[in-house]
């Protein structure tokens, strides 16, 4: 997911170590560079999903962005109300991270995280440790599982499909030789396509490796078929284009393989284009 | 550059009535539903305006930086908080101001100061007893909170330099009373700069309690 990664622009060696960690950046000297930073990025159409804001905390945990504290005050509420949000809507921002020592760790903190996700209209979230430079890495921030929100919880899964690396086989999409899979009924949210649509569809996913859940409980919607070398071709669509089954010769693909998608959001988009019956498709299986 | 100055009030603010997303009455007292009480502004001729055109300013911002707490926007922010009111809205609204500051108070204590000469600094007010004889221009002061007495083991005390203008807004401006020659049990007043009030640490809650700045 896009992020943009704002540090404060405090003279300090801490957060030099930072600045050296993360390959793309911009300082933040207070809330007026907050806003015309986001500004120049939304005018040159820059789209980030997370804003993570670096910096030292204070007092309760508070998150210092060079001489802006953004502290429980009201005040602070009203700012990212009237002056920021415009510009999050803008980059298309839908989460906050508040990354300094132990920002979501006291009552007071909890308090501001609550406060400025009630004036930013976002989530935001704060972290529950100290935080150091072993936290990032050239992509930026990087320790998600020490994150909590207002209400001290974990954030929701960002990941919903949840496949865990280690549960990873190593059986690439490439030697699969694809097949037709499990018996198909026409009350199925079937697609017919060309050999191109196939090929397109299979550039949007991430081949390498391969996870084989037997009861996975989704269904799938569409259901690609295509044919090539006299063969029909089956690929299944996941969790709104998050996952592709396929269904190969190997010897434990009677549930088929499961693959994630690169950019589930373009693929999603992608169908929406070629494939303009398949809102009625989903109507008809639900 | 000429200097321009405003002089804002903080009063409680019990929002009563929203007319436009800015345009709103207030009460001071939560316990007030007589209409003839509501003190009305706009809050939008707030201090974000530019000098030149301070003398449309009806209340201080409500976002970083500024006193107010109310709003900023309607109906979607604070319907209680504080209001730092322009002097023409305190004056248009004397009468519902009439029981304003709380007995034993002093108005300074709830009023700012923003003075544009090259860049705008803030300035607020302060109740200060003088504890010990004044070194210099240092003085030792003891900082009584709204509501409260000289002679509190809990008052704050500390020492200024009354001669730099980082720290207090000097005595020749019209708003600071005490001066390095004021005696040992002198009361009055002492506007500090924000700066000072953060490094002071005496940013602390004054109005309403539990809800003001």
């Amino acid at each position: 997911m896009p992020r943009l990664s704002l540090i404060s622009d405090s003279a300090d060696r801490e957060l030099d170590a930072v600045r050296r960690t993360v390959d793309s950046f911009d300082r933040i000297a207070g809330v007026d560079a907050l806003i015309s930073t986001l500004r120049a990025h939304a005018l040159r159409r820059m789209h980030a999903v997370t804003l993570d804001l670096i910096g030292h905390s204070r007092g309760h945990g508070f998150l210092v962005l060079g001489n802006w504290e953004l502290d429980d005050s009201p005040q602070t509420a009203a700012t990212f109300s009237e002056l920021v949000r415009p510009w999050l809507d803008a980059v298309g921002v839908r989460e906050l991270r508040l990354l300094g020592c132990s920002t979501g760790a006291s009552e007071r903190a909890r308090e501001a995280l609550r406060k400025i996700a009630l004036g930013a209209r976002r989530e935001v979230f704060g972290t529950r440790r100290y935080v150091s430079k072993r936290d990032y890495d050239g992509g930026g921030f990087v320790s998600d599982d020490i994150l909590v929100n207002a209400n001290g919880m974990a954030p929701d899964r960002r990941d919903p499909v949840g496949f865990l690396l280690g549960a990873a086989t190593a059986v690439p999409l490439a030697a699969l030789d694809l097949g037709a899979g499990p018996r198909l009924t026409n009350d199925q949210p079937l697609v017919p396509v060309n050999e191109a649509i196939a090929t397109a569809i299979i550039d949007f996913v991430d081949g390498a490796r391969s996870w084989v859940l037997p009861g996975l409980l989704a269904e799938p919607n569409p259901i690609v078929l295509w044919s090539e070398h006299n063969s029909i071709h089956r690929l299944e669509l996941l969790l709104d284009c998050q996952v592709v089954r396929a269904y190969g010769a190997y010897p434990d693909d009677e549930h088929g393989r499961l693959f994630r998608v690169r950019d589930p959001l373009g693929l999603s988009r992608y169908l929406d284009e070629v494939l303009r019956p398949r809102s009625a498709l989903r109507a008809r299986s639900t | 550059m000429a200097t321009t100055q405003l002089l804002l009030t903080g009063v409680p603010a019990f929002v009563a009535a929203v007319t436009s997303s800015t345009v709103i009455q207030f009460a001071i007292d939560e316990n007030d539903f007589n209409p003839a009480n509501l003190i009305a502004v706009d809050l939008a001729n707030n201090t974000s305006l530019p000098p030149a055109q301070w003398a449309n300013v009806e209340i201080d911002i409500s976002t970083v930086g500024g006193y107010s707490t109310i709003g900023p926007r309607f109906r979607s922010g604070a319907y209680i908080g504080a209001a730092y009111i322009a002097e023409k809205v305190r004056l248009k609204f004397a009468a519902a101001l009439a029981d304003w500051p709380p007995s034993g108070d002093d108005l300074y204590q709830y009023q700012a100061v923003l003075r544009a000469n090259g860049d705008v600094r803030r300035f607020h007010g302060f109740k200060v007893n003088v504890f010990a004889p004044t070194v210099g221009t240092v003085a030792h002061l003891e900082f009584i909170p709204t509501g409260g007495t000289a002679g509190t083991s809990t008052n704050p005390r500390r020492w200024i330099d009354l001669a730099d203008a980082s720290v207090v807004d000097p005595a020749v401006n019209g708003f600071t009373t005490i001066t390095p020659a004021s005696p040992v049990g002198t009361i009055g007043a002492v506007f500090l700069t924000s700066t000072a009030m953060t490094s002071q640490a005496m940013d602390r809650p004054k109005i309403p309690t539990a809800f003001g700045m």
